[in-house]
């Protein structure tokens, strides 16, 4: 799967982030990916609150 | 590969104090729910990872492991594969520490090392255990009974795949995060709009803001000043009870005094508490009176009379300002007189400078022509005039022309004498007469001697009519030049004499000017001074003084009359001061109501808006921006899954074959292939019979698909290489018929070949089954009382 995550993405920040949201998951579940989105957006200047659904 | 020979508990979840369970090949754990059935399935989980499922999707904690009446538990797996023996121990204590004990063949591992060891000897981390080890109803259920989508979830899980799902779930969940974060931009933008005068008002959102903290205190300030003057009020106003009847009698006379004394002091406050200067009237006046006298000859006389007689208030303003109107036009005509003074001014000063150019032009060119001015002069002086030179050269002429003849006679005589002589004749070859020789001699002789005279009388001559026709003709050609050289003189003169004449005239302008300069000057000053609006203000303030005077007057009237009345200074004072408390006690009611309207206003503002437009606006971009990406990022990672399904499926299709084949042994399916559906790319199942005939995996039995499943997982632990020779079912097929069940206990038989299977149930149907159809499987009864205890029976208790 991450040799398609490489291909699908290249090797960019995109496709970095990507691998890092599958590890993320893997090892903490959709709240650690959550946490992980979080701090993307807030690099594009967007603050999100936390929130579960 | 390893298989489970016992699990040792100790306090763990459900089960207090030690507990051992021995596994055999074939395991049913029996009993309801909450008896402790899972417990000891995530025992095993626990003891090979040091975490379980729940814990790590983090529904429960990792100390939640731990029997609520204990501080400590354990949890020991003995493992068996061929001739080796894997002990694996996990001590967990309430405040978090750990300690893992392995024994490989007896040999004792610890910490890292053991966990690395232990992992190396399983061959699986938790995420494949929990896909291909441990199964449950919902890696079953998905693919039995779901739709192409659920068939297609379940598969993911047991590929593993399942966890881009999980990623877009999460990240769709901060989508809607974002989705409302715009939506309440959006709202705070519309906000602005509505609040833009306002926001504009106090001059942006952190004005606003700010405004807001310092009403916070203003308003604090105002409820105390409110409740200062209440009880001021409150106090008076009983004091006040006690003087009332007399109050009461003389109300009118006290309406009066206050009602003059209210206009004597909006008056004083409008004087700004001083005394009005009345004579600044006076000053006014006579400023415009000496003004209006010193331009009398243009106003006219009696302006002045009547400014000064004016005594009325109405016939001094009107006066007034018709004196400041006469010098307002008065000063727009003096300045249209020096306009034309100075114009005239410049007309003079422009023709005197043409005049003085054309004298020194007229100079220049009387200096040219002195020269042959002089010469005339000096041909004049030795020849008289022209015509006396001419008149000379005539006379000179006519005597040349006689002198000449003569000469030419007495050249002819001499001749006629000297032959007469020469040839001895004896008359005179001219008159005949007789002749002598020597008188012919004589005659010659005598001629000659006054030839000799008339030639240098006749070269005399000559000599001076050349001189004379010099002059004359000098004096011909000078003619001209002395000609003009008078006429430019007398031009000089004239040019001169006007230019004079026109320098004075110009300084007389200049002079002029000036004057009306310093007359306008003056009364530019007094126009600065006083306008409408100052002898508005004045005549005002005038009669603001007269009315001041006339109230303070009538105050102490009305101050004594009071005294009379009984209505002492004491009792007037209290009376004024309870009305002044009670008017400022309204005046700050009203301000704070205002401050109370305005805060609200104000905090609804920070509330609904927040931020000014431009910081909305940037914010909602960012915001739309990353959802666009987030959204791109969803669309590769799905197409990350398809990708990933159809490699997966690659490499596991023939092994499953292979599986599905040695698990179903009915014969009607021969072949199931197994690829993705183009449009969706969701998994498809198409079973094939020794006919050749297709079916879809609609059209198969729910034990066939149940075959399919597990062969699908079993073909994926075969690849994955694990060393866990074990499979666990939790609650594998709950509320199905029993068909179902028995197809998956048929399976179970096959399975159990070469797996040991744990299969934990609360159905005792489903666990007879099993137990009837393999006789040599454990049966172990779960109950719990105090604690959860599993007791290996051969029938299941009542």
């Amino acid at each position: 799967m991450i040799e398609e995550v490489r291909r699908v993405f290249g090797n960019s920040d995109e496709g970095r982030f990507a691998e890092r949201l599958i590890q993320s998951y893997r090892e903490g579940g959709a709240r650690a990916v959550r946490t992980v989105v979080l701090e993307y957006l807030k690099r594009l200047g967007v603050d999100v609150e936390d929130r579960e659904d | 590969m390893w298989r489970i020979e016992k699990i040792e508990l100790e306090n763990f979840r459900s089960y207090r104090g030690r507990h051992v369970i021995a596994l055999g090949d074939v395991n049913i754990l029996w009993g309801r729910i909450g008896a402790g059935k899972t417990s000891v399935l995530y025992a095993i989980e626990y003891a090979l990872f040091g975490r379980q499922l729940e814990v790590k999707e983090r529904v429960a904690r990792l100390v939640d492991l731990i029997n609520t009446e204990a501080h400590e538990m354990s949890v020991a797996l003995t493992m068996r594969g061929g001739d080796r023996v894997l002990r694996v121990e996990r001590r967990l204590g309430r405040r978090g520490a750990e300690r893992l004990l392995l024994y490989v063949d007896g040999v004792e591992v610890r910490g890292r090392e053991a966990e690395e060891k232990l992992m190396e000897l399983v061959g699986a981390d938790e995420d494949v255990y929990e896909r291909l080890v441990y199964m449950s109803h919902r890696s079953l259920e998905g693919f039995i009974y779901g739709t192409s989508q659920k068939r297609s979830i379940a598969i993911d899980r047991l590929f593993g795949i399942d966890v881009v799902d999980g990623v877009v779930r999460a990240i769709s969940g901060v989508d809607k995060a974002l989705m409302e974060k715009a939506e309440e931009l959006r709202r705070r933008l519309k906000a602005y709009e509505k609040y833009r005068e306002v926001i504009r008002r106090y001059g942006g959102i952190a004005n606003v803001k700010s405004r807001l903290e310092g009403l916070a205190g203003e308003v604090e300030a105002l409820k105390s000043r409110e409740e200062a003057l209440s009880k001021a009020a409150e106090e008076l106003a009983r004091r006040r009870a006690e003087h009332l009847t007399k109050l009461r009698e003389n109300e009118a006379l006290l309406l009066e005094y206050y009602k003059t004394k209210s206009e004597l002091e909006v008056l004083e406050e409008a004087a700004a508490g001083g005394e009005v200067d009345i004579t600044a009237v006076d000053r006014l006046r006579d400023a415009l009176r000496e003004a209006v006298e010193e331009f009398e000859h243009m106003l006219g006389g009696d302006l002045a009379e009547r400014l000064e007689k004016a005594g009325d208030l109405d016939v001094l303003s009107a006066t007034m300002a018709e004196a400041y109107d006469a010098l307002v036009k008065l000063q727009r005509e003096l300045e249209g007189q020096i306009q034309d003074a100075r114009r005239l001014y410049e007309q003079y000063l422009a023709r005197a400078r043409k005049l003085e150019g054309e004298e020194a032009e007229a100079g220049a060119k009387l200096k040219r022509l002195e020269r042959s001015y002089q010469r005339f002069k000096e041909l004049q002086r030795a020849f008289q005039s022209l015509e006396e030179a001419r008149s000379a050269l005539a006379e000179h002429r006519k005597r040349l022309e006689e002198v000449e003849r003569v000469v030419a006679f007495s050249s002819a005589l001499r001749t006629v004498a000297m032959y007469a002589a020469e040839a001895d004749l004896k008359k005179c070859p001219v008159c005949g007469g007789p002749l002598k020789r020597d008188d012919a001699l004589r005659v010659a002789e005598e001629v000659e001697e006054r030839h000799g005279s008339l030639i240098k009388e006749a070269e005399a001559l000559r000599e001076k009519m050349r001189e004379l026709e010099r002059a004359v003709e000098e004096m011909e050609a000078l003619s001209g030049d002395v000609a003009e050289y008078m006429a430019t003189k007398t031009k000089l003169e004239e040019l001169r004499l006007e230019r004079e004449e026109v320098v004075k005239r110009a300084l007389q302008a200049e002079k002029s000017v000036k004057q009306l300069e310093k007359k306008l000057e003056r009364l530019r000053e007094l126009l600065t001074r006083v306008d409408r609006r100052t002898i508005s203000d004045a005549l005002s303030k005038y009669g603001r003084a007269l009315r001041a005077r006339e109230l303070r007057r009538r105050l102490r009237e009305l101050e004594d009359a009071l005294r009379r009345a009984g209505v002492s200074g004491e009792i007037l004072d209290l009376d004024m001061r309870w009305r002044e408390v009670a008017e400022e006690l309204e005046r700050v009611s009203a301000k704070l109501s205002e401050a109370y309207r305005e805060r609200g206003m104000l905090e609804e503002v920070v509330r609904e808006v927040g931020e000014d437009a431009d910081v909305l606006k940037k914010r909602l971009d960012d915001v739309l921006y990353a959802y666009g990406r987030l959204q791109d990022f969803k669309a590769k990672l799905e197409l990350v899954k398809v990708n990933t399904r159809a490699r997966l499926l690659e490499v596991a299709k023939t092994r499953f074959n292979e599986v599905f084949t040695s698990l179903y042994k009915y014969g009607d399916i021969v072949r199931v292939d197994a690829d993705l559906e183009q449009r969706k790319g969701y998994y498809d199942f198409v079973a094939v019979t020794p006919s050749g005939d297709r079916y879809g995996i609609s059209k198969l039995s729910d034990g066939q698909r149940l075959s399919i499943a597990l062969a699908l997982a079993l073909a994926l632990r075969d690849i994955s290489k694990i060393n866990l020779g074990f499979i666990i079912f939790d609650e594998p097929i709950p509320y199905v018929d029993v068909n179902i069940r028995k197809a998956f206990v048929d399976l179970v038989e096959e399975l159990a070949k070469k797996f040991q299977i744990v299969i934990a149930t609360q159905s005792r149907e489903f666990a007879e089954i099993v137990k009837a159809a393999v006789p040599r499987c454990n049966l172990f009864a779960i109950e719990k009382g105090e604690s959860s205890v599993a007791r290996l029976v051969s029938e299941l208790p009542q």
